[in-house]
């Protein structure tokens, strides 16, 4: 750690509305040039804490830092941040380049070093061409390409996108996930990106901050958070996970032998889980492999397939293990057909793959 | 057969309709052939010569009527006091009437914007008369303010302010009268505008002002057109408000032209200011519409 402080650093940050907690007892920092994504559901409290940070509403408790400077008081025209609105917010009344021009305008920048910079900016979103139209005039992809051009020609110290993505189809998103990456990389601007959208977290993050009801579920790299969830709630909201109730039987190194409600015994990775204590296991359903029937072993289930659904490039099946159902994904390259409903396999998994949370399960609906 | 029976059933069906619509539509034609029948008799009237009392004499036509209107100081003088008034009362009321339209739409107390809507609304609800003697108990000579002037010691006892009969009691009777009209339609015009653009020019590094300025105003600008067009086009029509509050000293052309036809008895020329007013305000409400227009589609559209 050297001296510098963090871009942005929120410490125990809460807001409610009534008895609604937005936020509760925030607590993230994001460094220098570090890409970082809030998601959760709607309602987890991304939009609330991305408001919070670009000033539009006040936190009830905590502080909230930019550069290591408290600015929970500070309106948002002082606050040297540039947002991306999920409508975008563009000026109606003003074109592509006025709009862009509108930051440094405000900033009194003199009229040459503006033009200079508008242009700048309009080059790195590719708009050079469209700088005279207005945003009537411009389709939803160019339209949020003018949005990151005015938020990044200010050079804010961070740039705040909220659900950039949401209002364009699915073919432009993913272009846009990889041409935002880069555009960002480029500038080399701290970045904290809101969205609900898994994909775009996993594939565009340095690190990822899943929010819940307005709580922090974890914090970690794409990997972490998609390997080694800290709850059911990452393991679901992150893909799709099984989950095995089991008790564990004995431990030796960072893995344990536990044994399945159905008598079976298996292993799983669990660093802290003690022998004798009921644990679930999270294992993905790409994690786990199809063998054939009747092999025996460490971490072997026999089971039957109950349910198939062919989904192009792989097969998904609903494999019945002594009485648990288990989701299995199987790669169908190599001309593998699809396995038939009642067709008797066994199932295999990397120990390592396997994740035992501990502690009591989650009510329903919130972890 | 049967199916052809079928369509023709349907078609006679449609032309039922059709007939249906039109008869539903025939009052409304009716009352529009009045209305405009009453108007083109009014015009005509203005092209004529009439006797002292009033009866109209001969066929022949002429512009005498206009040309007097129009060169006789006494008439000109009318118009423009019109247009003065109309124009002080359209500024004062969008003045007064933004903030009271912004804050019913920002609001987010809905007790304050219950209370706003009422204290707008209110006015509405009672006869434009009964507000205007109401003005006239606060206003007046023996008012309540001059009294309240008296009491306090600004004034003598037996002394008093005028508030009332000048060209200030009449401006203030004309904002009280358009003020609800002018809020209602700016109010209108503020809830379509898209909060998160002013949020983004806050974002952007400017201040509350400089957001006002730069990005509501001129999106509101249609809203606000509409809302000036409106309170021009009634203040330049008013009648009860000049009559009441300003009694003999401050005469409007809807009283000029009232004065013109019931004592003068001079029907002709009391149309010909009519047809000068209508034109006036339809021309000046036909600009307000193209600016309107104009600023909705924004520029270069």
């Amino acid at each position: 750690m050297t001296g510098e402080a963090p871009d942005l650093e929120l410490e125990a940050v809460s807001k409610r509305y009534g008895d609604a907690w937005a936020v509760r007892d925030a607590s993230f920092r994001v460094l220098r040039g570090e890409f970082v994504t809030l998601l959760g559901p709607s309602g987890g409290g991304k939009t609330s804490t991305l408001r919070m940070i670009a000033g539009f509403i006040r936190p009830d408790a905590g502080q909230i830092r930019l550069r290591g400077e408290r600015v929970n008081e500070v309106p948002p025209y002082e606050r040297d941040i540039g947002m991306v609105f999920q409508s975008y917010a563009l000026f109606p009344h003003m074109t592509a380049r006025d709009n862009v021009a509108f930051g440094l305008k405000m900033r009194r920048l003199d009229r040459r070093a503006t033009a200079r910079r508008v242009d700048e900016a309009l080059a790195l979103v590719r708009l050079e061409a469209y700088a005279g139209r207005y945003p009537h005039q411009l389709s939803g992809g160019q339209q949020q390409r003018v949005a990151i051009a005015r938020a990044l020609v200010i050079e804010p110290s961070l740039l705040l996108l909220d659900e950039p993505m949401s209002n364009l189809d699915a073919a432009l998103r993913a272009s846009m996930q990889f041409e935002l990456r880069q555009i960002v990389e480029r500038v080399g601007v701290t970045t904290l990106y809101v969205t609900h959208n898994q994909e775009e977290a996993l594939s565009m993050s340095d690190r990822i901050i899943v929010l819940s009801s307005g709580r922090i579920e974890q914090i970690g790299t794409p990997l972490d958070v998609y390997a080694s969830p800290a709850n059911e709630f990452v393991a679901g909201f992150l893909g799709r996970s099984n989950v095995i109730r089991c008790r564990v039987l004995e431990r030796g190194g960072a893995l344990i032998t536990a044994k399945m409600e159905s008598g079976d015994t298996i292993a799983a990775r669990a660093p802290e889980a003690a022998p004798g204590e009921a644990v679930r296991l999270l294992i993905r359903p790409e994690s786990i492999s199809i063998r054939p029937a009747g092999q025996s072993g460490e971490n072997c289930l026999q089971g039957r397939v109950s349910q198939v659904a062919f989904m192009g490039a792989f097969a998904e099946y609903v494999v019945d293990a002594g009485g648990t159902a288990l989701l299995v994904q199987e790669p169908l390259g190599g001309g593998r057909g699809v396995r038939r409903p009642g067709e008797r396999v066994t199932l295999w998994w990397d120990p390592a793959l396997a994740v035992a949370l501990r502690g009591a399960p989650p009510e329903a609906g919130r972890p | 057969m049967r199916v052809r029976s079928a369509a023709a059933l349907a078609a006679a069906g449609e032309r039922e309709a059709a007939g249906a619509g039109a008869l539903l539509l025939a009052p409304a034609l009716c009352l529009f052939a009045l209305f405009a029948a009453a108007l083109a008799a009014f015009f005509g009237l203005s092209f004529r010569r009439v006797d002292p009392s009033g009866a109209v004499i001969g066929d022949a036509l002429t512009f005498a009527n206009y040309g007097k209107a129009l060169t006789d100081w006494l008439y000109l003088r009318t118009m423009l006091l019109t247009l003065q008034l109309s124009v002080q009362t359209t500024v004062a009321a969008v003045v007064l009437g933004f903030p009271l339209a912004y804050w019913i739409v920002r609001s987010r107390s809905r007790l304050v914007r219950a209370a706003l809507i009422v204290v707008v609304a209110v006015p509405f609800m009672t006869s434009l008369i009964v507000r205007l003697y109401a003005l006239t108990l606060v206003l007046g000579n023996t008012g309540l303010i001059n009294r309240t002037l008296q009491a306090v010691g600004v004034i003598g006892p037996d002394d008093f302010v005028p508030l009332i009969r000048n060209q200030a009691s009449v401006v203030i009777g004309l904002i009280y009268f358009v003020l609800p009209f002018v809020v209602f339609t700016l109010a209108s015009a503020l809830r379509r505008l898209d909060l998160t653009v002013e949020e983004a020019a806050q974002n952007l590094g400017a201040d509350e002002v400089r957001t006002f300025f730069l990005v509501t105003l001129p999106l509101a600008g249609p809203g606000v057109i509409a809302a000036a067009s409106l309170g021009f086009a009634l203040s330049a029509t008013a009648f009860a408000t000049p009559l009441i509050l300003g009694g003999s000293a401050v005469k409007m052309i809807a009283n000029m032209i009232y004065d013109q036809v019931l004592f003068v008895h001079n029907v002709a020329l009391g149309a010909a200011l009519a047809v000068i007013a209508l034109l006036a305000t339809a021309t000046v409400t036909s600009v307000y519409a193209r600016l309107g227009a104009g600023a909705a589609e924004g520029p270069g559209a």
